[in-house]
This record gives structure tokens, C-alpha cells and sequence, in this order.
């Protein structure tokens, strides 16, 4: 049985009800989208929280969900378009905090060097990188996603491929 | 590169992961599956038969009924998830745990403790127990601890930097990263203090044990002013210009201006009642007990006259009110129908409902006690 089908299978049952069900979705496709949440926001607590968001809407949604569409560019839309916000935000906030700031901030892992180079990437740039490189969506599927042209998808993932030849 | 990009280490990957399935499959089990292409209309005609006699029957659902001939627009009534209308995320201190709640019905367990309260810009949640004062973030680790006697309603002052909490009925202060902790007053009574809204300076209002308010300069000592004996147990809310102090004990409101001057003394007519300053302004929501052995929210300005202007009444008990970070919203608790009740201000009131609030907040103590309300922070 082909994972699409088992995505299929996972999802009629989990629409009525079956707990397995939920369950096999969510052990299916969690990894991939934490993931591609961390690599766009580099922050682990924001990207479980975007992930953990996804899947809410998921669950929230699985009766009007279309068992003849694939689950998993839904999830990914969703993922990628809410860490690609946070990342504004937190650009936009600069994260200037009085005494809140005091506290150390995560570390995170930004040793790796793939991952620092990602990091230094506008968000959107990241996002096509990981909805590529990680997810293996095609850049017609991308500009799908993210609701832009093709032609954007394409300079993206050129200008941000080029950015990490040069630092990697 | 995918297989570069799988390498990638996650800091604490597994438990995220484990984390999330919890509130996942919790989420899950709270829903109501619907059956697919199937004849609905019959369904839906059983299901509001069901609410309509459910209704009918029980006290809560009287009580709903009853607030639906208001005629106010009734918008959803849901248990599987609680969401809210608006932005920010609402603290709050149950049985079962204090959670972090945001719009979208994800929500955040913290731990067991006994009271929470937001610092300023929500980054941080400082929490009281019986072991002592702890700051964590809101993903619940802990930033640091303070190991004090019975801890309970720490304050963060709006600029970050200090803490305010009473342990052992003393009232303390100390400094937001968990050092120079330092007693304030040893004759503070049981009530929470609140600090005034400037951030440059750090003024603190409490309540001592004979219903006094003192408002202290908590840096310099220094008492600014201090008010005739009142009620004693007073909840204390500045507005955000800190020109007005709200002190609602259990016979009286007395509105405040910044500098001490009394401008109005409103009786509450005894019960549970709450106060809560909207944003920006000087109106401010008050929730307390009517006739009828019924509650109302009305809003009000903090000046030395104007009329209330009623928002919402209910059957039973409110709980501790709250305005939502835009203004728009005022969230009220409402014990005796086990649920949270958005009001938006308008003409008529927008009204949207979240049921079975206990059960939802505290799952394995059905019957628990209603959740506490302990702050609804910071958009975004």
C-alpha cells in the first residue's frame, strides 16, 4: 500500500473518530513539519507551537477535509505560511524586552552551518528553500502554497541557493 | 541538501513532539465526529431538539435560554476546543493546571500552581506554589525560582523589572531576573497588589489589614498616599494612565484618582464582584451580584459621576473579569454556567460562549472547581 493511500486510510478513519487514526496522520507528518517550521523560524519552542497550531486546524477541520486531496501540502501550507509570519513579526518586534529579556534566550543550535546560513535568509526565502530542499514539492506546487508566482518561486530559491553556496 | 536538512538537530525534538500529541489527541477526543455525506438535516433537527430540551431541563441551560431573549446574537457554543474572538492569550489557573490559551484553541500546559500572572509583554509567566515564586516562559520551563513560604499572587511590574507577591501574608518585591528579593510591607492583607502603569518608576498599591490602601514608591520606600480603612479584601486596578485606582471590596467600589483624591464610592451590593480597566481610557467593567440571586457586567466611566451601562446578566456567579488586549472584548467567566462568555460592546451586545469550561481546563477532576481567570496578555 502506497503512503498516499495510507494518508487516505488515515484520514477516513481518523474522520470518524478513530483515536489510531489521528494518531498515524500525526506520527506520519510531524516530523516534516516541525522541521520545516524550525528551519524557517530557528526557534524550537515557536516552531513546535506551529506545528502544534497545524495540526489544531487539522483536527479542527478533518470533517470538512477532502479525502481526494492529499493531507500533506494542506499541513505544509499551513506550516510554512505561520512560520513564515512569526518570522516577521519577531523581525518587526526586535524582540526588545526590559528585564523579560534578562533571561538567557534559547541557545538553539545555529552552530551547524547549514543552518546558520539558512537563518541569514529572508524568511520567505527559507520557506522555499525548506518546501523544496526539505519537502520536496515542486516550484509549481510552491507558488501554490505560498499563493505567489511561479516566477517569484523560482529567483527564491536561485538568489537563497546561491546565499548558501557562499556561506556554507 | 534534504538529506543536510534532515541532519539538522531540533533542540528537544522528542519531547515537542510528545508534547504535542498530548494536546493533539486531546483536542481529538473532545471533538464531535459528523458523519460524511450523509442525510444531515435529521441530525441536526435531533441535535437541536437535544440543546433545546437540554436546555429546558437544566439550571445552566435555563440560564442560557433566559439570556438568549435578550436578544443578542448567540454566535457558538463549542466544548471541543476553546477559542477566542479576539488576540492574545488568556492565563489560567485550574485544577488541573495553569494553561496558556491562545486564539486558536492551542493552549499550553505549565504545571500545577496556585496562582500565574503575565509579565508585561507576555514573554514570561511568574507562578506561585507552595514551594515558592517561579518565573518560567511560556513554554513552562523555568527561568528561576525563589523558594518562599506560601506564595500567592505575584505582579509584574509593567517594566519589567520588579515582581510584587505576598508570601506568608508578608508583601514582597523583588527584582525581575529572581534577585534582591526584599520585604515591603508586613501588614498586607489577602489581597493581590498592583503596580501602576508607568514604567519608569515602580508604585505599587496594596491593600493592608484594615482595608487601607497604600500606594508606595517600592524603590525609595516612599508612601505617596494612603487611603481611610475599607473593605478588606480589595481588588486593586489602575487604569493604564494610572490617573484612576479601583478598590472593590466586598460592600464597595471606590474610584481613585492617581494622587489619592476619593471621586466615587459605589456599593456592590455584596458577592463576587470584579473589576477591569478597558486599554486605553477611563471605562472600566464591573462585574457584581443583582437581584434575583443574578450577576451583571456593566460598564462604567471611573469618574466622579456617569451611568452604567449594562453589557450582560446571568444566572449565578461571575468570575473575575477581564478586557481583551484590543479593547473590543470583555471576557466573563461564568461559574454557574461553566462557562466564558465574550461580550463585544456594541449596540445590540455581540456575544460568542465557550462551554464546560472545568472539564475542558481540568479533565481528570470532573466537577472540579471553575477555572480562575489570571489574565488575558498581549496581542500576538
Amino acid at each position: 500500500m502506497g503512503a498516499g493511500r495510507d494518508e487516505r486510510v488515515f484520514v477516513r478513519a481518523a474522520q470518524r473518530g478513530s483515536a489510531s487514526g489521528i494518531e498515524a496522520l500525526f506520527r506520519l507528518h510531524w516530523p516534516q513539519a516541525h522541521r520545516a517550521a524550525y528551519l524557517v523560524v530557528h526557534d524550537a519552542a515557536a516552531a513546535e507551537d506551529i506545528a502544534q497550531e497545524a495540526f489544531l486546524a487539522a483536527v479542527r477541520n478533518l470533517d470538512r477535509f477532502d479525502r481526494g486531496r492529499p493531507f500533506g501540502p494542506w499541513l505544509h501550507r499551513i506550516v510554512v505560511n505561520r512560520a513564515i509570519d512569526w518570522t516577521r513579526a519577531r523581525q518587526l518586534r526586535g524582540e526588545a524586552e526590559l528585564v523579560e529579556a534578562v533571561a538567557a534566550p534559547e541557545p538553539g543550535s545555529l552552530d551547524d552551518s547549514l543552518l546558520g546560513a539558512l537563518a541569514a535568509l529572508p524568511p520567505d526565502h527559507r520557506a522555499v528553500i525548506v518546501l523544496r530542499h526539505l519537502l520536496e514539492y515542486t516550484p509549481g506546487e510552491i507558488a501554490q502554497l505560498l499563493g505567489v508566482p511561479r516566477g517569484t518561486v523560482n529567483s527564491r530559491l536561485r538568489r537563497g541557493l546561491d546565499s548558501l553556496k557562499e556561506s556554507v | 541538501m534534504k538529506r543536510e536538512l534532515d541532519r539538522i538537530e531540533i533542540p528537544d525534538e522528542h519531547d515537542a513532539r510528545e508534547r504535542s500529541w498530548a494536546i493533539v489527541s486531546a483536542a481529538f477526543a473532545e471533538r464531535e465526529p459528523q458523519p460524511r455525506r450523509r442525510s444531515w438535516k435529521p441530525a441536526v433537527a435531533i441535535a437541536v431538539a437535544l440543546v433545546v430540551v437540554a436546555g429546558l431541563l437544566s439550571p445552566p441551560g435555563m440560564a442560557v435560554l433566559d439570556e438568549l431573549r435578550q436578544a443578542v446574537a448567540l454566535e457558538s457554543e463549542s466544548a471541543a476546543v476553546v477559542t477566542l474572538p479576539s488576540r492574545g492569550r488568556v492565563l489560567v489557573a485550574a485544577e488541573g493546571g495553569t494553561w496558556i490559551v491562545k486564539p486558536d484553541g492551542s493552549r499550553r500546559r505549565l504545571g500545577v500552581y496556585t496562582s500565574a500572572t503575565w509579565s508585561p509583554r507576555g514573554i514570561f509567566v511568574a507562578v506561585s506554589s507552595p514551594a515558592g515564586l517561579t518565573a518560567l516562559d511560556p513554554q513552562g520551563n523555568v527561568r528561576w525560582s525563589l523558594p518562599r513560604k506560601r506564595v500567592i499572587w505575584p505582579r509584574w511590574a509593567p517594566s519589567g523589572f520588579r515582581i510584587a507577591y505576598l508570601a506568608d501574608g508578608r508583601l514582597r518585591v523583588v527584582v525581575g531576573d529572581g534577585t534582591g528579593d526584599r520585604l515591603l510591607a508586613a501588614n498586607a492583607g489577602p489581597n493581590a497588589p498592583a503596580w501602576e502603569p508607568a514604567i519608569n518608576v515602580h508604585v505599587l498599591a496594596y491593600a493592608d489589614r484594615a482595608g487601607r490602601i497604600h500606594v508606595v514608591d517600592t524603590d525609595s520606600g516612599q508612601q505617596r498616599w494612603r487611603s481611610d480603612p475599607g473593605d478588606l479584601n480589595v481588588q486593586l486596578e489602575w487604569s493604564s494612565d494610572g490617573t484612576r485606582l479601583l478598590a472593590l471590596g466586598a460592600q464597595n467600589l471606590r474610584i481613585f484618582q492617581g494622587n489619592g483624591v476619593l471621586l466615587r464610592t459605589i456599593p456592590t451590593g455584596g458577592g463576587p464582584a470584579s473589576v477591569s480597566f478597558r486599554r486605553n481610557g477611563h471605562s472600566f467593567a464591573f462585574a457584581r451580584r443583582v437581584a434575583g440571586g443574578r450577576s451583571e457586567v456593566v460598564v462604567l466611566p471611573a469618574e466622579r459621576t456617569g451611568g452604567a451601562r449594562s453589557i450582560f446578566r446571568g444566572a449565578g456567579a461571575f468570575g473575575e473579569i477581564a478586557w481583551s488586549p484590543d479593547g473590543k472584548w470583555v471576557l466573563v467567566p461564568w461559574a454557574s454556567a461553566d462557562q466564558w462568555v465574550f461580550v463585544r460592546l456594541g449596540r445590540p451586545p455581540r456575544i460568542v460562549t465557550e462551554s464546560e469550561i472545568t472539564r475542558y481546563f481540568s479533565p481528570a477532576a470532573p466537577g472540579g472547581v471553575f477555572p480562575t481567570l489570571s489574565g488575558w496578555c498581549c496581542a500576538g
